[in-house]
């Protein structure tokens, strides 16, 4: 039973691996044939798609780190309303996407920061790909004294049941259309840095909009405010 | 005027590969999925196709197989350009029933080469 166990993280380790490697690979080859064409014009295209990587390499990095035990997290309070508007700018300019920020429950959590934009970066940039509406990042309560911070889009037109089933094999970027196999590692990271957040990664349902995010627990200074 | 479909998913990678090979003689039709190509190729008479094998609606080579059953496209000339790895033995057979020009791997292929590749598979 343990091997098994075993087993299957290694093959999601493996699979955390290749999809690294690949969207590495995509971001490095667009970097070298802009650079071969020598557009000035493409240079910002350029200065993205290396953003992109890098945040992409510290986000991969930092979590491997945590999951090796080389690093360990303090969780602090965070206030997750500033986080939201930030990382929204951010996959807005990065993707040229629409995004909208909608935070009517926004009290301090525990978390960190850093993590947090990460994961909210890495979903927001996935469903930028596999979305053609506008883009939500938003908060909102759950039933159990948590808060739930997610990306939902309108357009995701994939059943609740295989958005959870593809989450768990790692394959959802395979379920999304429009979307090449770029991306799959966002979704892996994003997983990966719930985990060190103490939550998972979750498919999230605000009305006909759908998409992913986490739960993270409320501040004991919520009592101060 | 040559014109050239390119299959590509990636909207970046189009966008410069559609830079390089246009010019006064070669125009370029970039779509994204297997479902765009296939009523894109309906649409107009194409030269010369290029395609990435992972294409999100379908897998590449069931799309190129579909393809070339139509008999308007079975003579098309085909250039596949991909980052998938596909074993040599397979691939070489495979090719040749598909009537593939050239196979070229994505990693490797700076756009000097496709281009010139292009250009000879147009001018063969």
């Amino acid at each position: 039973m343990q091997t098994n166990k075993k087993l299957s993280q290694n093959s999601y380790d493996k699979l955390g691996s290749f999809a690294l490697i690949r969207e590495l690979q995509y971001s490095l080859y667009n970097i070298a044939r802009n650079a071969e064409l020598g557009d000035p014009e493409l240079l910002k295209e350029i200065q993205k798609e290396a953003d992109i990587a890098l945040r992409l390499i510290d986000s991969y990095l930092a979590t491997s780190l945590l999951e090796s035990g080389q690093l360990s997290l303090n969780l602090t309070t965070i206030g997750i309303g500033s986080i939201l508007h930030e990382t929204a700018y951010e996959v807005r300019a990065t993707s040229g996407h629409d995004v909208l920020v909608e935070t009517k429950v926004a009290y301090p959590v525990m978390g960190h920061s850093i993590l947090v934009k990460n994961f909210l970066f890495s979903i927001g940039y996935f469903m930028s790909k596999a979305c053609s509406s506008e883009l939500k990042f938003c908060s909102f309560e759950s039933s159990d004294n948590r808060l739930a911070v997610a990306v939902v889009a309108k357009n995701f037109n994939i059943s609740t049941k295989d958005l959870n089933r593809a989450l768990k094999d790692g394959s959802a970027h395979m379920s999304m259309p429009k979307t090449s196999n770029q991306g799959a590692i966002m979704l892996l990271v994003a997983d990966a840095i719930a985990r060190a957040l103490g939550s998972s990664l979750s498919v999230k349902k605000i009305g006909r909009q759908k998409g992913f995010g986490l739960y993270l627990p409320k501040s004991e200074q919520l009592t101060f405010i | 005027m040559k014109k050239i479909l390119l299959i590509e998913p990636d909207q970046k990678t189009a966008r410069f590969i559609k830079k390089t090979l246009e010019s006064k003689d070669i125009e370029v039709f970039a779509v994204f999925s297997a479902q765009e190509a296939i009523h894109a190729a309906d649409e107009a008479k194409f030269d010369l196709v290029i395609l990435e094998l992972a294409i999100p609606d379908q897998n590449g080579v069931a799309f190129l197989h579909e393809f070339r059953s139509y008999e308007d496209w079975s003579n098309v000339s085909v250039i596949i350009h991909t980052h998938l790895l596909i074993s040599d033995q397979t691939t070489e057979k495979a090719w040749q029933i598909l009537k593939v020009n050239k196979f070229l791997y994505k990693p490797t292929t700076t756009l000097k080469k496709l281009k010139s590749t292009v250009d000879q598979v147009l001018n063969s």
